[in-house]
């Protein structure tokens, strides 16, 4: 089982040309400056870039191939995404937030909460539900969107700088939690961090991208820093 | 008025402000002084005139609505989709805006009219005539109203981040979900805004509905027509009538303003 990808997006600045292979049940860390292209990698798995060439399979099943006018809906990718700063539906409670994806497949209300309810705990939520996530801290944010994502089931986990609201004391704190979440799902998993200390916490393999391409592809533990000779952080 | 900090208002802007504040006020003040107050409640009683207000009343209601109905999605695709040339059918669907409102009826005459180009079918196909009924009365004020809404409601969705509708196509939604539960909620104020701005607009139309629907007591006479009528027969009714279609939109806006019109433009 694998995730293979070979993204290639052009916009008129800027070309990103990547080519990704990942074992199930092993995590990735996408690391690089600002505009390298991290986010877009995720949002082109994601399904919410099309891709211009290339092709994005998960287990087999193609997802986005241009050449063969292959594409499949985000909403039927099976890949939860994470974003930058949560993006919780400012409109909704946090508890409508998690429910969500099981909502818009078709679940009834009582029987979404009833699926959500292990997941509510197993994060901590239960206090939170009828808040609005304007209310909520920078890692309750992050626990919500978390969860929100991980309740559909996916096959593949994104997580777009998941600490970036968090300050540097919380997270690190946060890190332990996490390394058992990523631990605990059963997929792939793929995660942006400009945190060199996190990628090597978190992943088991780290790709530094720079200008669209990758520059390196080494295990986390080889890692120190963005590029050979820069030191991150 | 703060005089220490450097946002202090330049005399000049002062002074026009004042004179278009004046410009509004002015009117309205002459309106009132000219109003016939004894005999107020015993006008705005007549038969003919509840039935106008009635008629007004219903005709503007469903005409935001149809304009809501139609307008909310079109103002979608003029801000989301990838629509090809999409500032002309912008330009389009807000011409009736700009559109001397006469225009606008005789437009509707062509097109919807018993003799015009659909009118004829809609009559030998369906029975159906729109012309001197309330529902062409409901049609000129929804042309006319329509793009005050289309143009509320696309500047509030290109203000909803799109990151949003992105997180939640990811979730598992569907374009048609995603509209509904994301999408217009978070656009919900300016929607509101378009509401009442087209509603206001339907309650007072005059010219393409007069041109389009005609002037039956009963049927199609509004308010803003029994008004006009009125000023050659009995300028006292005209005055009370103005009264009246003053106190009802005022009192909406006053009542809207703080729950959703601000909003739009403070967004807290």
């Amino acid at each position: 089982m694998t995730l293979r990808a070979r993204i290639v997006v052009r916009r008129p600045n800027f070309v990103l040309d990547v080519d990704i292979e990942l074992e199930e049940n092993r995590t990735l860390a996408l690391v690089g400056p600002n505009g390298a292209g991290k986010s877009s990698v995720l949002h082109a798995l994601g399904g919410l870039v099309p891709i211009d060439d290339g092709i994005i399979s998960v287990d087999g099943r193609v997802f986005d191939d241009p050449t063969s006018s292959t594409w499949v809906d985000p909403s039927e990718r099976d890949i939860g995404v994470v974003f930058q700063g949560g993006l919780l539906f400012d409109t909704m409670t946090v508890g409508e937030n998690i429910v969500f994806g099981l909502r818009a497949r078709g679940s009834r209300r009582a029987r979404a909460v009833e699926v959500a309810r292990p997941l509510v705990e197993h994060f901590g939520l239960g206090d939170l539900l009828t808040r609005r996530p304007r209310e909520l801290s920078g890692g309750q944010i992050q626990r919500v969107a978390i969860a929100r994502a991980l309740l559909v089931r996916p096959r593949v986990l994104l997580l777009d700088e998941p600490t970036s609201t968090l300050d540097s004391a919380a997270r690190r704190e946060f890190r332990g939690e996490f390394r058992r979440i990523l631990d605990g799902f059963a997929g792939y998993r793929i995660l942006v961090t400009h945190d060199p200390g996190e990628a090597r916490a978190l992943a088991d393999r780290v790709i530094v991208l720079e200008r669209g391409r990758i520059v390196r592809d080494v295990a986390a533990r080889d890692y120190s820093g963005w590029s050979s000779d820069t030191a991150g952080e | 008025m703060n005089r220490r900090g450097i946002q202090r208002t330049p005399w000049p802007v002062s002074v026009l402000a004042a004179l278009a504040i004046a410009f509004f006020t002015l009117p309205l003040i002459g309106l009132l002084w000219r109003a016939p107050w004894r005999d107020l409640l015993d006008i705005l009683g007549r038969d003919q005139v509840r039935t106008a207000l009635w008629l007004s009343i219903r005709t503007s209601l469903a005409a935001a609505a149809v304009a809501t109905v139609l307008g909310v999605p079109l103002a979608w695709m003029l801000a989301r989709s990838r629509l090809p040339g999409r500032s002309a059918w912008r330009a389009l669907a807000t011409m009736s805006m700009v559109l001397p409102p006469v225009v606008g009826g005789v437009s509707l005459l062509s097109s919807f009219g018993r003799r015009g180009l659909f009118g004829r079918h809609l009559e030998d196909w369906f029975g159906v005539q729109l012309t001197f009924t309330v529902w062409g009365v409901i049609l000129a004020q929804a042309f006319v109203a329509m793009p005050f809404l289309v143009l509320a409601v696309e500047g509030a969705i290109h203000q909803v981040d799109s990151r949003l509708e992105g997180a939640a196509r990811s979730l598992g939604g569907s374009p048609w979900y995603v509209f509904r539960r994301i999408t217009i909620p978070a656009a919900r104020s300016g929607v509101a805004a378009g509401v009442v701005l087209a509603w206001a607009r339907a309650f007072g139309e005059f010219g393409a509905t007069i041109t389009f629907a005609g002037n039956y007591p009963g049927r199609t006479q509004t308010l803003s027509i029994a008004t006009y009528l009125a000023l050659d027969v009995d300028p006292d009714v005209a005055t009370a009538l103005s009264v009246l279609m003053i106190a009802v939109s005022f009192a909406v806006l006053v009542g809207l303003r703080d729950r959703w019109l601000g909003r739009t433009v403070a967004p807290t």
